[in-house]
């Protein structure tokens, strides 16, 4: 690897996401970008987190303007909305052509 | 572990997909069947109109009240809920179109004096329930569901078995129909044991 391109790599890893690349919240947001708007138990569901995880997770990302959150009233029971917020999309967005280039530059040695 | 590749479209479609795990689409669908069966088995297809409805609204309380405090509840991005609904419409449609052609095929044979071949005569009694077959494939093909292909063969299978039998077309459609609603009903009933309310510290249902 050149030292160009080993520059470019530190560059790359070091705009990594770090609020996203967390497991639990790329796995969160990644359910959140394919759909419109989903509640709690429905991420509880599709991604297999407790819901102490879901919580404290979704809280960091809320707080972070990258979801948008609404709690409702549904059949006298709470029901808490979340939905990814444009910064959230475009944050989104960003981290995955991040890291896609960083593999790109990491090619398995040929052997 | 599944390690096929997979893309954002693809968990998509899989999301959209767990959305019908559940079994009301086939417990209520199954009974539709059974409905149609039975209303054409004593010559009273206004039930139908009662039983839809009525069906429909099983659909949405079963959906609200058991179903959804398990897998939640979720808004699909424009282009899936566009889909949807040009699904929806054009298999009331295709519903619409082939309850006519049965009437008009109907009154056909009974101007023509039950002037048909011997083939048509043979295999008429299986009309129906080939028709509903071609419900189920639809709904097939918009629920991404492969089960109700086989909910299709089943209804084609018993066309094809009890039409030679000298079976009227009601009783095959019942017959049918039990089969899908018998398969819904343990769809249902393992899905409501596979899936607790979760415990959600008292923050969601």
């Amino acid at each position: 690897m050149s030292a160009g391109s080993a520059d470019d790599l530190r560059h790359h890893v070091e705009e990594i996401d770090k609020l996203i690349h967390e497991p639990a919240r790329l796995l969160l947001m990644v359910h959140l970008y394919v759909v419109d708007e989903a509640d709690f138990v429905y991420l509880l569901d599709r991604t297999g987190l407790t819901a102490g995880n879901v919580s404290s997770h979704m809280k960091k990302l809320v707080d972070a303007d990258y979801v948008e959150m609404e709690k409702d009233f549904v059949a006298n029971r709470p029901q808490t909305t979340y939905r990814l917020s444009n910064g959230g999309r475009t944050a989104f967005d960003a981290y995955r052509d991040n890291i896609a280039e960083i593999l790109r530059m990491l090619p398995e040695e040929e052997r | 572990m599944n390690h096929e590749p997979t893309t954002l479209g693809e968990l998509e479609r899989q999301s959209y997909r767990s959305r019908w795990k559940d079994g009301t689409l086939d417990l209520t669908g199954g009974l539709g069947v059974m409905a149609v069966g039975g209303s054409w088995s004593v010559d009273a297809f206004w039930g139908v109109g009662i039983v839809v409805p009525v069906l429909l609204t099983l659909w949405f309380v079963l959906r609200r009240r058991l179903v959804e405090p398990r897998i939640g509840r979720v808004r699909f991005r424009r282009a899936r809920r566009e889909a949807e609904g040009s699904g929806t419409r054009g298999s009331l449609l295709l519903g619409g179109g082939l309850l006519a052609a049965v009437l008009v095929f109907q009154v056909f044979q009974i101007r023509s004096g039950g002037g048909l071949d011997a083939w048509t005569r043979d295999w008429i009694a299986a009309l129906p329930c080939a028709l509903l077959a071609l419900m189920a494939l639809v709904t097939a093909a918009m629920t991404s569901l492969g089960r109700f292909v086989v909910y299709a063969a089943i209804l084609l299978a018993t066309a094809s078995v009890a039409t030679p039998l000298g079976m009227e077309p009601g009783p095959q459609i019942l017959l049918g129909g039990s089969v899908i609603t018998l398969a819904g009903l343990v769809r249902f009933a393992r899905f409501l044991s596979d899936h607790p309310v979760p415990v959600t510290e008292g923050e969601d249902r």
